[in-house]
């Protein structure tokens, strides 16, 4: 027997033509692990992440008749969610990630042997204005372009936090294995 | 460890997800579905679905609800007209009717509190269990919190409310199905918010 996946767009269309809960199941089980994964790790909440998973499937089925074909709904699903989150940032806690200090560091490069105990510990300090962008480039797997489309910036603006991003990161691991070397 | 293996062992700059294998996705809450598809059916973006649990109670009820039918309708034909027409058949069928409706009545729960009652997270994470067990029940079951925050608008003056400590104040409302007045009762005796020494306000919301 073979068995078909439904795309998103043709699930999308059942949930928004016939408010098919079957469809929108199939959405929710595809999708939702890495927007909690997402929440979660942005947030560093369990409660918050609930929440804002919550409230970014019921935007998003709200709009889902104008989601355009220019973004995969995967994409889109997340821009939906990094919104919300920011809402709540902005709500709780203004910061901009011009407040961080750049470690000195240049070399922009991860070593591939990454503990994952001691990865974890850095991305959960991690400054949120770098964060959003390692998580979702170097642990979620999305592209510049879909970075792009997330959050409404230049490409380039994206590569540019990732490297600041990675450069902290570099330098938090680097101090972590002196602190477990030494 | 040979250092300079070590330095060549580095991710590509430009390949997304390299980091990912390190990380795997935490466990989704399970009971964040419900609480989304409960949302999403009191907004009306999505039909509710009867979950398998609802099935062998409505399978019975549709099976008395034939029963009732077959029964009066019997005693009906036995009967005069003038009994008939006071009992019977029709009786039996308007009980068919108003038990396929008490089971899609929607009542509000209004939860009004003191103004120095606890609104922190831990009341809200209260809430949210009680609701999410209510779901898995298979209850549709949607809630905000509301903002203290009010402003009044009559006519074309507004003002902003001010809190009164002698007041009740609306701190929040969920809408949920029950299968009766009681039962809906019932729900709204088990809130947290209800345990916590607010006071909860039950509505049939009048289907329009």
């Amino acid at each position: 027997m073979t068995e078909t996946t439904e795309d998103d767009r043709s699930l999308a269309e059942r949930v928004v033509r016939d408010k098919n809960s079957d469809a929108f199941g199939q959405l929710y089980i595809r999708h939702t692990p890495m927007l909690y994964a997402v929440a979660l790790r942005l947030t560093r909440n369990r409660a918050d992440a609930e929440d804002a998973v919550h409230d970014t499937w019921v935007r998003a089925v709200s709009g889902l008749s104008k989601f355009r074909a220019d973004s995969t709904l995967r994409t889109w699903i997340t821009g939906i969610l990094l919104n919300r989150l920011r809402e709540t940032a902005r709500a709780r806690r203004p910061e901009s990630i011009d407040e961080f200090p750049e470690p000195a560091t240049t070399d922009v490069r991860l070593p591939i042997d990454i503990d994952p105990i001691d990865l974890q510990a850095a991305l959960a300090e991690m400054p949120d204005g770098y964060h959003e962008v390692v998580m979702l480039h170097d642990v979620e797997g999305f592209t510049h372009e879909d970075i792009s489309h997330m959050l409404g910036v230049d490409p380039g603006t994206s590569k540019s936090q990732l490297a600041r991003g990675r450069r902290w990161l570099r330098a938090r691991l680097e101090g972590t294995r002196g602190q477990s070397h030494g | 460890m040979d250092e300079s293996a070590n330095e060549n062992r580095q991710i590509d700059s430009d390949q997304p997800g390299q980091l990912g294998g390190a990380l795997p996705h935490p466990e989704v809450p399970a009971g964040l579905r419900g609480r989304v598809q409960a949302s999403l059916i009191a907004k009306d973006l999505l039909e509710a679905r009867r979950s398998p649990r609802w099935r062998a109670p409505l399978v019975a009820a549709l099976a008395a609800g034939i029963v009732f039918f077959v029964l009066g309708f019997g005693l009906g034909a036995r009967r005069s007209p003038a009994a008939r027409a006071s009992t019977g058949v029709q009786g039996s069928t308007a009980r068919v009717d108003s038990s396929n409706a008490v089971a899609r009545t929607r009542y509000a729960l209004l939860f009004y509190d003191a103004t120095s009652a606890d609104s922190g997270q831990a009341d809200i994470e209260a809430h949210r269990q009680w609701a999410t067990a209510l779901a898995k029940e298979g209850r549709q079951i949607s809630g905000e919190k509301l903002d203290t925050d009010a402003y009044v608008m009559k006519g074309q003056r507004e003002w902003r409310a001010e809190p009164s400590a002698s007041e009740s104040q609306l701190r929040g409302l969920f809408f949920i199905t029950a299968a009766t007045e009681a039962d809906a009762r019932a729900i709204a005796r088990s809130s947290p918010h209800y345990r916590h020494g607010g006071r909860v306000v039950v509505r049939r919301i009048i289907p329009t």
